[in-house]
């Protein structure tokens, strides 16, 4: 349908009007009075001062190095791990649908319990992931206590729940792809690969475009497994953006910092979902 | 090997697999069902270091679920969540869809500036827009109602996004189709459209579903008294400030996650059928 | 405010026909909301928020005391709960957007002067007469002032003990060497006790032993008791900075003390606060400074000891135990100001006071209820060691408005030593962290 743009005087705007001026409402406004806020002094004058201050803050910087370190790692991670879980409860085998949902079944645990119960599997102290490294010899890993291996810990429990919520939109992605044209190109030979990468990862162009927005979205505003597991921490190597404007806002009530927090958070995901439309629509040409 | 061995190789090679991801996402599952048959005291003595007691209550008992739902009565936020749910789906799938009906099928005047609109409507976290929020619904007294949970949550961009997105993968040729036999917009969108995008509505259903499931911060705030409290504040209260009720705080965990898979099961043949052969381009 | 009230008019037209010309018009169920109270004109309602849901938390403890000062008074008391971190979240939403449909809130100490500088709390000196706060001990009262005005009133204090586990101590043998007020154990002496007792009972660490640990592990609540034992300070006097505060002698010292505790195997690496305390009620602790509260959330009290907090050896002269707890403070938005002063008097100084120190055993506040501890030789020992270590050793928290950037970057210190930081370099960096989120309010 993304051919046809059909014009018509009023039924358009008929049909945007509630879901927009919802939007405009509880969205839009409260988004723009938040900008607003990073731009003003205690007397609601114009300033930069806000800025000029959370630049000069290195806390700040170290924010943004791991959200985007952070990003970098998730996003790819999420969306072929969920891509491959698709592919796999797509296959028509015996009991699929069992499968389907034990795998839908994470993220139905919420995310403050989910983390709570991977603090626990990753437990310096012989958690239960360290019982197992040590049954193989190895030694007991910090997963959330180490810099070096913290954000990768809160990749990996993030990306437990999330990657099951992902694969349900791939997947209803993959049923709109019509069994004819995976039979034709049998009919040719096409090898597993092939069909893969000429024929199905194509044809989910649409689909790809939501996870890929939805998914950045959902990674760069993430913050509950931080908070919970390690707090920002250890030195600072889990301190995500929105965690830091999430303190801003209720643990030390500096609604200004928060706002700017927030604002080039927004500039950071807009312009990475930009990209990414770029990207896609590129490619359809 | 022959073409029918092959395909048995196949099969085991897919079931091997499968299996693989089950043990990784039951696992901590398990955890959090065995830690919820048990008592604090036992699964404290027993967790650290891990050992099969960790996973194996030494005396397994239904108390944690009976407490949870003869003292704190989890059956009232459950019904409540439910409530909310269910509205929310309901105005969520129609209104969302048919803004996303306008934006794939129409060009009008606007369209450039309300899109990025919608987009940007999703790409700011809620704890960002919270205090505003917060005194717009006190301004609509919507304050301690349900409709303050509902009514915010109604119109969401991302839902919006993914109607457009599958709307997209419609082929133009079935809606002209329908034109030249002279059926009016109604008739398109509720005899072909919506029809041939069960999956989808079925997808925002549940994304709508989850969201609403999972919702916190927000119930917390529009949502304080007893009776129209939602689940996840329920689980909530079994952590105080010096000690958590962790075997409550799993047993209602197992709770909340049971229910969205009850409700999952069902709506799994939407996914199969989907949409049916012949019907798309391919 | 005008551009909301426009929106929101804006908005209950534009549903009315949305939803009109969709044709599902309609409420989503229930709609009635009558929050505050509003049905009986004549009786004044108050509303507190409050933190601690449940039975067992404050929502079932305080419940006769409302119910009480109903029937003394007529007024009733609409109480809602929230756990603990959501109370803060809850305030600062409520607050900031301006909201008046709450009367009295609950406040932890550390956000007083932030509160009170934001404007979220009012004033208390009008309802509060000079004998009146003379009642609370002097470390109490100041704690709810900010810049000479009293924002809040203490509904009990807090302090820390030594507990240990009694079951485990003489499995290993091990009896505590005589010790009081004025010939306290030293750090080093439980220390090295308790790694006796860790070597007797799991030398190969498979029972998962902890040997001494401290309950609010990585917090500054009792973190800094330790750096304030060898002679540190909290915060600067204007309560602005940490330089020359933190990056001393005094906090070195005790950080380094604490981490070489942990790389002996002795304190815990990898358990936050909550899992700590699961972790001595299950009986895996040798020592634990604790809070009052400790034996009471413990299913086998006859199993646990207390004495007298630690002192560093040297430093004998200048123990330091932490102290505050909740007060309660007046919404500046309230309408009903004068009726919240009233319950918050008889919660703090009245009978309701009387009822909460009874049924909720922490340390008092009042001079007059220590007194009656000290002098009652019936009152509970740990109950006397806490009186008197709020009277004389206690060291309030860092009084500053900014405590949430203070405990922020001092509570990671804490653990980021605890874990195997450098102890000079984290200092450092906390006092830069400090001051750079400081700037913003100079």
């Amino acid at each position: 349908m993304g051919g046809i743009y059909i014009k018509n005087k009023w039924l358009p705007y008929l049909l945007i009007f509630p879901t927009i001026v919802m939007i405009c409402i509880f969205k839009i406004y409260p988004i723009i009075s938040s900008v607003i806020q990073g731009f003003s002094s205690v007397d609601s004058g114009f300033t930069m001062d806000n800025y000029k201050h959370l630049f000069a803050d290195k806390t700040f910087w170290n924010s943004l190095k791991v959200t985007l370190k952070f990003n970098v790692i998730i996003i790819p991670i999420q969306i072929i791990v969920s891509f491959i879980m698709a592919l796999f409860v797509n296959v028509k085998v015996r009991g699929i649908e069992v499968f389907r949902t034990i795998f839908y079944l994470p993220f139905c645990i919420s995310l403050t319990i989910s983390t709570v119960i991977w603090q626990m599997m990753l437990n310096v102290n012989n958690g239960v992931i360290n019982s197992m490294l040590g049954v193989l010899g190895l030694k007991p890993v910090g997963f959330l206590i180490d810099s070096k291996w913290a954000l990768l810990s809160i990749v990996l429990i993030s990306s437990w729940r999330g990657c099951a919520y992902w694969m349900m939109f791939i997947l209803a992605g993959l049923k709109g792809i019509d069994s004819a044209v995976y039979e034709s190109a049998k009919i040719d030979g096409a090898g597993f690969f092939n069909t893969l990468f000429r024929i199905t990862i194509p044809l989910l162009k649409n689909t790809w475009l939501f996870v890929l927005v939805a998914n950045t979205t959902a990674n760069f505003l993430l913050f509950a497994p931080m908070q919970i597991a390690t707090d920002g921490g250890p030195q600072g190597s889990t301190n995500v953006l929105m965690y830091e404007a999430y303190k801003s806002a209720f643990k030390y009530s500096n609604r200004p910092r928060q706002a700017c927090l927030v604002t080039i958070l927004l500039v950071i995901v807009m312009a990475v979902c930009f990209i990414q439309n770029k990207f896609m629509t590129e490619k359809e040409a | 090997m022959t073409l029918r061995q092959k395909a048995s190789v196949r099969k085991v090679f897919i079931y091997l697999i499968l299996i693989i991801m089950v043990v990784a996402s039951l696992f901590p599952i398990l955890f959090c069902l065995s830690a919820s048959l048990r008592t604090q005291e036992d699964l404290f003595q027993n967790m650290f270091p891990f050992s099969l007691k960790s996973l194996i209550p030494s005396a397994a008992t239904l108390e944690n679920y009976t407490i949870i739902f003869t003292k704190y009565e989890f059956w009232r936020p459950i019904m409540n969540t439910l409530i909310v749910t269910v509205f929310t789906i309901i105005f969520g799938c129609i209104l969302n869809s048919m803004a996303a009906f306008a934006f794939t099928c129409f060009e009008f005047k606007g369209k450039k500036i309300l899109f990025p609109l919608v987009l940007i409507s999703f790409m700011v976290p809620f704890e960002a827009i919270a205090i505003p929020l917060y005194g717009v619904a006190s301004d609509l007294h919507m304050v301690d109602t349900y409709a303050g949970m509902i009514i915010p949550a109604i119109a969401d961009g991302l839902v919006t996004f993914l109607f457009i997105q599958f709307f997209k993968d419609i082929p133009p040729s079935l809606v002209e189709a329908a034109r030249v036999d002279g059926a009016k917009w109604p008739t398109i969108f509720t005899r072909i459209i919506m029809p041939i995008s069960v999956p989808v509505f079925v997808t925002a259903g549940l994304m709508i579903f989850m969201n609403q499931w999972n919702a916190y911060m927000w119930p917390l705030l529009v949502a304080r008294s007893k009776e129209i409290r939602t689940i996840q504040i329920a689980i909530s209260q079994f952590s105080g400030e010096r000690s958590i009720q962790w075997t409550y705080i799993y047993a209602s965990s197992m709770v909340s996650a049971i229910i969205p898979i009850c409700l999952f099961l069902p709506f799994q043949k939407y996914f199969v059928e989907g949409i049916t052969a012949g019907s798309v381009k391919g | 405010m005008n551009l909301r009230k426009l929106t929101s008019i804006t908005l209950v037209t534009a549903m009315t026909a949305g939803l009109a010309l969709t044709g599902c018009g309609g409420s989503d169920g229930k709609d009635s909301g009558s929050g505050s109270g509003s049905g009986d004109k004549d009786a004044v309602t108050i509303k507190w928020i409050s933190q601690g849901t449940g039975e067992d938390g404050w929502e079932g403890l305080t419940k006769p005391i409302l119910e009480a000062y109903e029937e003394e008074t007529g007024v009733h008391i609409e109480a809602e709960f929230y756990s603990f971190n959501d109370l803060f979240e809850v305030i600062e939403t409520k607050s900031a957007a301006g909201d008046s449909d709450f009367d009295v809130m609950s406040v932890d100490v550390t956000f007083i002067s932030k509160y009170g500088s934001s404007g979220y709390l009012e004033p208390l000196d009008q309802y509060f007469s000079d004998e009146e706060k003379a009642k609370w001990d002097e470390a109490s009262y100041q704690a709810g002032v900010w810049e000479d005005t009293m924002y809040a009133a203490p509904e009990n204090t807090s302090t820390q003990e030594l507990y240990y586990n009694k079951k485990l101590l003489d499995e290993a043998g091990i009896t505590l060497p005589e010790n009081d007020a004025d010939n306290r154990l030293t750090y080093e002496q439980v220390a090295e006790l308790a790694k006796e007792g860790l070597e007797k009972l799991d030398p190969d660490g498979s029972n998962g032993y902890i040997g001494f640990d401290f309950q609010q592990v990585s917090r500054v609540y009792q973190m800094n008791m330790l750096a304030n034992s060898m002679g540190g300070k909290n915060i600067s006097d204007d309560g602005y900075s940490l330089d020359g505060v933190v990056n001393t002698k005094p906090w070195i010292d005790a950080m380094t003390w604490y981490q070489k505790l942990v790389d002996d195997g002795i304190a815990s690496k990898g358990y936050n606060a909550e899992q700590l305390s699961d972790q001595f009620a299950a009986g895996k602790v040798l020592f634990l400074i604790g809070g009052t509260w400790t034996p009471t959330s413990m299913t086998c009290d006859d199993e646990i000891g207390y004495t007298y907090a630690p002192c560093f050896e040297g430093h004998e002269d200048e123990v330091a135990t932490s102290t505050g707890s909740w007060y309660f403070g007046i919404n500046s938005k309230s309408a009903n100001k004068d009726a919240a002063a009233e319950f918050i008097r008889y919660f703090t100084l009245g009978k309701g006071s009387d009822m909460w120190l009874e049924i909720n055993g922490d340390v008092p506040s009042r001079v007059d209820k220590q007194d009656e501890i000290a002098n009652n030789p019936d009152a509970p020992e740990d109950m006397k060691i806490a009186a008197y270590e709020a009277a004389n050793t206690a060291v309030p928290r860092a009084v500053t408005p900014v405590f949430g950037e203070y405990s922020t970057a001092l509570d990671q210190a804490w653990e980021d030593v605890r874990n195997g930081a450098d102890v000079e370099e984290t200092l450092n960096n906390a006092v830069e962290q400090f001051d750079a989120a400081v700037a913003a309010y100079k």
